[in-house]
C-alpha cells in the first residue's frame, strides 16, 4: 500500500472522527440520566409484567380457526369445508359462497380471532360459506401444476357445491393470489359462477411497486425449486416476506411488543397472528415455476396469453359482476396490480374499492369490521337475490 | 485586559488553575478519595506548594515581555526550529489559549464527576442491599443448609413444578431435565424475543455515544454486526450459518484472493485502492470484477474434464466445489451492497442526530435514539431493496447457491446410491407415477360417471 493511499484513509478517518465527536459531544450534553433509569425501569417492569401474561396464557385463549365446520371433500392433500351456518334456513343468502385463498399461508386468516372473525360476519350475515384448504403439500404433491389447481381441484369443488346446493352457479371469493385463481377460473368456467369477489389481487404483473414483483423479475425459480427437490419449504416464502420490511418485521415488532404485551388481549392477538404469519406451507415446484414464469414474469393474464388446460384464459371473458377490492398501503400487491383489472374485464357491472389500509388490515383492522367487509356482504347480497 | 495578551493569557489561566485546583482539593469528593490513597496527602501538599511556585514563574516571564511583539523572534525562532525537525510536532501543535481552557474546563468536571462517584458510594444501592441480606443471614452455611432441607430433592421439586404450570407440563419436564446445562435451556428457551439481540446491540452503539473515541471505534463494527444479526434471521436455517459474520466473511473472501487466487487473478489496481481506503462501493465492484476474473481463471481448473472409471463422480465433486466458490463470490457482492446502505444510513443518522439537536428536538433516552436509528434505517433499506439493482444482486445469489445445493445433493446421492434405500430420484420418479395414476382415475371417474349419467343410472 502506497503511503499516500495511507495518508487518504488517515485524512478521511479523521474527518469522519471530528464530524462524529462533535455529534456524540452535543447528544452527551442532552443525555439525561433521570429519564434514562425511568425508562429502562419502565422497560423492565414491562418486560417482566409480559413475561407473567406469557406464562398465563392456555393454549385456548391463542386458537384460531375456531367457528364450527364440516369437511365435505378431499382431494389429495386438498380439504373443501363447509361453516355451519348461523343463522336460519329462512335468512341464508341463496347463493352459496365459495372462498380461495393463496397456496401461501393459511385461510384460518378469515377466523383468527373470535372477535375479528370474517367468516363469522358472513355466517351471521346469512351467507353460507364452503372454504378451500390446500393443505401442506409435500414432495409427493410436487408435479401438481396451476392447471390441476384451478381446473381439477377447485372445479370439483364447485361442482360438488353446486350440486350439494342444487344451484347452477355459485358466488366466489378469491383473496391475493387465490383471487388470481378465481379470475383464471371464471374466465374459463364462467357458466358455473354468479359473481366473482377479488380482494388484494394481482392481475397486472408489470407493476414496478411491490418488491415482490421486481425481484420475482430476475429470479431463476425452477433453480431453486430443483435445489429443494419439487417442494419449496414455506420458510423460504417467509424470508422473501420478511425481507420485505427487514428491520420492521424482524425487530422493531418485538420492540413494540414488549410495551404492550402485558395485556392479555393484545398479546393473545399479537401471538395468533405470529402463528399465522410464519404458518407457510410449502410450494409446489410445477405451480410456483409456472406462476413465477406466467404471472410475474411474462406478465400473460393481463396480456390475454396465459394458456391453462390447452385453453387460453381471456379476460374478456368475464361478463359476471365482480368487486374488486385493494389496500392502499399494501406492501405486497400493490394497487397498481388490481386497479388495471378493471379495463380488462369484459363485465358491465363492476365495482372497484381501495381502503386506507394494508394487506392483512383488510381482514384483521377496525376499518375492515367497520366498512370493509359490510361492503362486500351488500355487495354479495344484493347480487345473490 | 492589558496590553500584554501574553500576560492576559497567563492571568486567565492561573485564575482558571487555582480556581479549579482550590475546588477540587477542597472538595468532599476529593478528601474522602485522597484520604483512602496512600501517599495522596503528601502529593496533594506538593501540588498546593508548586502552583504558586510555578504561577510566579510565568508571572516573572511574562513581565519581562512588556509587549508580545517582543515575544515573535523568539517564537520565529522556534517556529523554523520546527519546521525544519518534522518529528518536533510538539511545537507545532501547542494547544492555544483557548484549548487549554478547555481542557481545564473538562478538569473541572471531572472533579463534579468524583462529586458523582462519592455520592454514588455512599448511596450505593447494591451495598445496601447486600448490608441488608448479610445482616438477615449472618450465617450462608445455616442459610443453604435450610434451603436444601426444604427442597431436599431437586428433582421431586422440578417434578412438582409442573403442576402449577396446567397446560406446560412437556415445557417444565424439559426445563427440569436441561437443568444441569442451564444454558442450553436458554438457547432453547421457547420465548426468547426475536430481534432482541440486535436491539441490545443498538442499545451498546447508543452508550458509546458517551465515549466519542469508543463510539468511533465501535460503531461501524456494531452496526454490521447488527445488520448481520437482521439478515441472519431473514435466511433459512440452513443458510444462516454463512451469514453469520459477513463482514469477516469479506475479509476473508479479500484474504482468500491475495493468498491462493492472486497469481491467477488481477483485480484493477483503481479498485485495490478503493478498497484500501474503505470506499464501499469498491467492494461492489471487487466481487463484480472478482466473478468475471474467477470465471477466466480459476473455474477453468474445476471444470476440467475427468478420465477413467470415477470420472463423472469427480467431475460431480469438481462441480459441487465450483457452484460453492461462485455462490461464495456472489454473497459477497450481496453483503457488500447491503453493507454499503449500511454505512450510507450510518452518516444519515449523524446527520438526522444533528439536524434534531439544532431544531431542539430532545434526544435524551435510548428509545429516541433507537427512533432515529430505526426509522432512518429502514428506510434506507426499503429504499435499497426497491432497486433494480439490489433484486439483481440478490437473484444472483439466489441462483448461485441454489445452483450449489443441487450440485451438492447430486454428490450426496450419489454416496447414498450405493445403500438400500431408495434416493431422490427414485421417489420423484415414484412420485410422477402416482401423479399420472390419480389423474387418470380422475378421469376414468368422470367417464363412468358421464356414462352413468347417460344411461339414466344416477
Amino acid at each position: 500500500m502506497s503511503e499516500n493511499i495511507f495518508e487518504k484513509s488517515l485524512a478521511q478517518y479523521q474527518e469522519f472522527q471530528k464530524d462524529w465527536m462533535e455529534n456524540a459531544v452535543a447528544l452527551t450534553e442532552q443525555f439525561d440520566p433521570k429519564k434514562y433509569m425511568e425508562q429502562m425501569q419502565e422497560m423492565q417492569d414491562n418486560i417482566l409484567e409480559g413475561m407473567k401474561t406469557l406464562l398465563s396464557l392456555k393454549p385456548e385463549d391463542v386458537a384460531s380457526d375456531q367457528l364450527e365446520k364440516e369437511e365435505v371433500l378431499r382431494i389429495g392433500k386438498m380439504r373443501l369445508f363447509h361453516y355451519v351456518p348461523l343463522v336460519p334456513a329462512s335468512k341464508k343468502v341463496k347463493v352459496p359462497l365459495l372462498i380461495t385463498y393463496a397456496l401461501v399461508n393459511r385461510q384460518y386468516m378469515l377466523d383468527l380471532q373470535p372477535d375479528r372473525s370474517v367468516i363469522k360476519s358472513f355466517l351471521e350475515a346469512g351467507l353460507d360459506v364452503y372454504i378451500i384448504d390446500w393443505g401442506y403439500p409435500t414432495a409427493e404433491d410436487m408435479y401438481l401444476t396451476l392447471d390441476d389447481h384451478i381446473n381439477w381441484y377447485m372445479d370439483e369443488c364447485v361442482d360438488y357445491i353446486r350440486k350439494e346446493t342444487k344451484k347452477d352457479k355459485i358466488n366466489i371469493l378469491g383473496i391475493c393470489q387465490g383471487g388470481t385463481f378465481s379470475t383464471i377460473y371464471t374466465a374459463l368456467h364462467q357458466e358455473k359462477i354468479k359473481n366473482l369477489v377479488t380482494l388484494v389481487v394481482p392481475i397486472d404483473f408489470s407493476s414496478n411497486d411491490g418488491m415482490l414483483f421486481r425481484w420475482s423479475r430476475f429470479m431463476n425459480i425452477d433453480s431453486l425449486i430443483e435445489a429443494y427437490d419439487g417442494v419449496v419449504p414455506g420458510d423460504v416464502m417467509n424470508v422473501a416476506y420478511l425481507i420485505l420490511k427487514p428491520l420492521a418485521l424482524t425487530m422493531d415488532k418485538y420492540v413494540g411488543m414488549t410495551d404492550k404485551w402485558m395485556d392479555k388481549d393484545y398479546l393473545t392477538n399479537f401471538i395468533r397472528m405470529e402463528k399465522w404469519t410464519f404458518d407457510s406451507p410449502a410450494q409446489v415446484g410445477a405451480t410456483l415455476s409456472q406462476f413465477i414464469k406466467d404471472m410475474y414474469q411474462d406478465n400473460k393474464l393481463i396480456k390475454g396469453e396465459l394458456e391453462l388446460g390447452g385453453k387460453n384464459v381471456n379476460l374478456k371473458n368475464i361478463k359476471v359482476p365482480v368487486l374488486c377490492a385493494c389496500a392502499d398501503r399494501d406492501h405486497l400487491v400493490p394497487l397498481s396490480a388490481s386497479e388495471p383489472f378493471m379495463d380488462a374485464l369484459g363485465s358491465k357491472d363492476k365495482t372497484f374499492l381501495h381502503f386506507a389500509t394494508g394487506h392483512i388490515g383488510m381482514f384483521t383492522s377496525s376499518r375492515s369490521r367497520k366498512e370493509i367487509i359490510p361492503g362486500i356482504i351488500d355487495w354479495l347480497k344484493e347480487r345473490s337475490k | 485586559m492589558s496590553n500584554n495578551p501574553f500576560m492576559d493569557y497567563q492571568e486567565q489561566f492561573f485564575k482558571l488553575w487555582n480556581d479549579n485546583m482550590d475546588q477540587m482539593l477542597n472538595s468532599d469528593a476529593y478528601k474522602a478519595i485522597a484520604k483512602n490513597i496512600p501517599g495522596a496527602e503528601t502529593y496533594t501538599k506538593a501540588m498546593e506548594a508548586m502552583v504558586p511556585n510555578v504561577e510566579n514563574y510565568w508571572k516573572t516571564m511574562a513581565s519581562s515581555m512588556p509587549a508580545v511583539t517582543a515575544m515573535n523572534p523568539v517564537m520565529d525562532y522556534w517556529k523554523d526550529f520546527a519546521d525544519k525537525m518534522p518529528g518536533m510536532d510538539y511545537f507545532k501543535n501547542m494547544p492555544t489559549a483557548a484549548q487549554m481552557m478547555d481542557y481545564w474546563k473538562n478538569f473541572a468536571d471531572a472533579a463534579k464527576m468524583m462529586e458523582t462517584w462519592k455520592e454514588f458510594a455512599e448511596k450505593n444501592p447494591f451495598m445496601e442491599y447486600w448490608k441488608g441480606f448479610t445482616e438477615n443471614m449472618p450465617n450462608m452455611g445455616e442459610y443453604w443448609q435450610n434451603f436444601q432441607k426444604m427442597l431436599p430433592n431437586m428433582s421431586e421439586y422440578w417434578k412438582t413444578f409442573p403442576s402449577m404450570f396446567p397446560g406446560m407440563n412437556n415445557y417444565w419436564d424439559s426445563f427440569a431435565k436441561m437443568m444441569p446445562n442451564p444454558e442450553k435451556f436458554a438457547e432453547l428457551a421457547p420465548f426468547k424475543v426475536p430481534g432482541f439481540e440486535a436491539f441490545t446491540k443498538v442499545y451498546d452503539m447508543w452508550k458509546n455515544f458517551g465515549d466519542p473515541n469508543a463510539m468511533v471505534q465501535d460503531f461501524q463494527q456494531k452496526f454490521n454486526d447488527i445488520m448481520a444479526d437482521v439478515l441472519k434471521s431473514l435466511f433459512p436455517e440452513n443458510v444462516q450459518a454463512f451469514l453469520a459474520k459477513p463482514t469477516e466473511f469479506m475479509n476473508m473472501m479479500v484474504d482468500y484472493y491475495k493468498q491462493f487466487v492472486s497469481p491467477w487473478v488481477e483485480i484493477d489496481a483503481d479498485i485495490m485502492e478503493r478498497l484500501a481506503q474503505g470506499d464501499p462501493n469498491a467492494y461492489i465492484d471487487f466481487f463484480k470484477q472478482y466473478q468475471d476474473k474467477y470465471a477466466e481463471s480459476v473455474e477453468k481448473y474445476f471444470t476440467i474434464y475427468g478420465m477413467g472409471l470415477n470420472r463423472e463422480a469427480n467431475e460431480d465433486y469438481m462441480k459441487a466445489m465450483n457452484t460453492w466458490n461462485k455462490a461464495m463470490i456472489s454473497m459477497g457482492e450481496l453483503m457488500a451492497v447491503i453493507n454499503k446502505t449500511g454505512q450510507e444510513s450510518f452518516e444519515q443518522i449523524a446527520e438526522k442526530v444533528q439536524e434534531e439537536l439544532k431544531e431542539g428536538v430532545s434526544l435524551t433516552t435510548f428509545r429516541d435514539f433507537y427512533n432515529v436509528w430505526y426509522s432512518v434505517t429502514e428506510a434506507a433499506y426499503e429504499k435499497l431493496l426497491a432497486t433494480d439493482e439490489f433484486a439483481k444482486v440478490f437473484d444472483d445469489f439466489s441462483d448461485r447457491y441454489a445452483q450449489y445445493m443441487i450440485a451438492q445433493n447430486k454428490v450426496y446421492e450419489r454416496m447414498l446410491a450405493f445403500l438400500p434405500i431408495p434416493t431422490n430420484t427414485d421417489m420423484k420418479s415414484l412420485y410422477r407415477t402416482v401423479y399420472d395414476l390419480r389423474k387418470e382415475v380422475r378421469d376414468l371417474k368422470k367417464a363412468v360417471a358421464a356414462l352413468e349419467e347417460k344411461g339414466g343410472k344416477k
